[in-house]
């Protein structure tokens, strides 16, 4: 094995906590590697959380601004993965809070706005052939009509698979509440969308 | 049998497998004799396996550049911050400065003498001496000094009224 493939290897292993702690020494290659892990699915979570792609993106710069800039706030007293998840979700929640303000406010309240991405379907199994109603903006358009609460733990645990526990400690709740409101959502989506799902 | 509310309360432990294995087999029992839970578990379990395996965006080509560019643009913008504070520092002061000279400069060029009487339009910013009929006489007659500028306008050394001493009664003299 190569040097350079010897490097990427070890980049792969190295964990999440591992490389913040380096970042903290100074180690500014570490920061370039989480952003390299982190980009990605902290868009799909904002993204999924706010209905905009471009704010979505902007949301997760923030995100790592404030990393870069706050990094001795880390502590290892949680998962790095934790950390910034909250930190995402916080820039997520205050702009959907600004919208409602802006909405409130704004003559246009009235009229609906369609700012959805649209996201390319390519599914291509006979049960979602037959379901070829249900489109990835539709479903993506349901989980926009949840309340933030519930927005919030599905997409987290449906969406990003993030296990319970690691759910409560981002989001701020008991572990019983998480499991509670993921139910909860999973039916309120059920019922939104059950016209178009065709399970046999 | 388990009603239809608990069972839609246990949905998530029992698409998780996270039941025990006597309320993970009410609940299935329930489901065999129940077209609408039956129904309600198959969508959400549909909709559950839509979401996971649902598209995953990217972030644009240039999300790294741009980045780069916050950083760069945040770490700069600590100086102007700093020379903000003292700018504003520098200009409070400066303004306590000229508010101390105005106040100063206005009461030495005042030769108004009595409140009441207005100076004209362009008293201010004219090198005449404002015309009262206190100095009128005195204007007409010789230039006047500075000196006696200030003494105009102190009212002690003014032209006192003449007081007939003989018409002042002090206590005790009536009688």
């Amino acid at each position: 094995m190569n040097k350079v493939d010897n490097e990427v290897q070890t980049a792969q292993q190295t964990t999440d906590e591992e490389l913040i702690t380096r970042f903290q020494q100074g180690d500014v290659y570490a920061f370039d590697l989480l952003v390299k892990r982190y980009k990605d699915p902290l868009l799909n979570f904002v993204y999924r959380f706010i209905g905009d792609h471009i704010e979505a993106e902007d949301i997760v710069q923030e995100t790592f601004l404030r990393l870069f800039k706050n990094k001795h706030y880390y502590k290892e007293i949680a998962k790095f993965s934790t950390w910034i998840y909250t930190i995402a979700g916080n820039l997520a929640k205050t702009e959907l809070r600004r919208r409602r303000r802006r909405q409130f406010f704004s003559i246009s309240h009235f009229m609906t706005q369609d700012k959805d991405y649209d996201i390319p379907d390519d599914t291509k199994s006979p049960e979602q052939a037959a379901n070829s109603m249900i489109t990835d903006s539709i479903i993506q358009k349901a989980i926009q009509k949840l309340s933030p609460k519930f927005k919030e733990v599905i997409v987290l645990r449906d969406i990003q698979e993030l296990s319970y526990e690691e759910i409560a400690e981002i989001v701020g709740i008991p572990l019983g509440t998480v499991k509670s409101r993921v139910n909860r959502a999973r039916l309120k989506l059920q019922e939104d969308l059950k016209d178009l799902v065709k399970v046999e | 049998m388990i009603s239809c509310d608990n069972a839609a309360k246990l949905l998530s432990d029992y698409l998780d497998k996270t039941l025990d294995s006597d309320m993970y087999n009410q609940v299935r029992e329930h489901l065999k004799n129940c077209k609408a839970c039956s129904k309600v578990f198959a969508n959400v379990s549909y909709l559950n396996s839509r979401l996971k395996s649902a598209q995953k965006l990217k972030t644009s080509a240039d999300f790294d550049q741009k980045l780069r560019a916050r950083i760069q643009s945040g770490q700069t913008e600590k100086r102007p911050i700093i020379s903000m504070r003292g700018l504003s520092a520098g200009l409070s002061g400066a303004a306590v400065c000229a508010a101390l000279t105005f106040f100063i400069v206005s009461d030495f060029s005042n030769t108004a003498g009595e409140p009441e009487q207005l100076q004209p339009a362009a008293g201010a910013a004219s090198s005449q001496p404002v015309q009262t009929p206190s100095n009128i006489q005195q204007a007409s007659a010789a230039p006047v000094t500075k000196e006696q500028q200030l003494a105009e306008k102190d009212s002690l050394k003014k032209e006192t009224i003449p007081v007939d001493q003989n018409k002042i009664k002090l206590a005790g003299q009536e009688k």
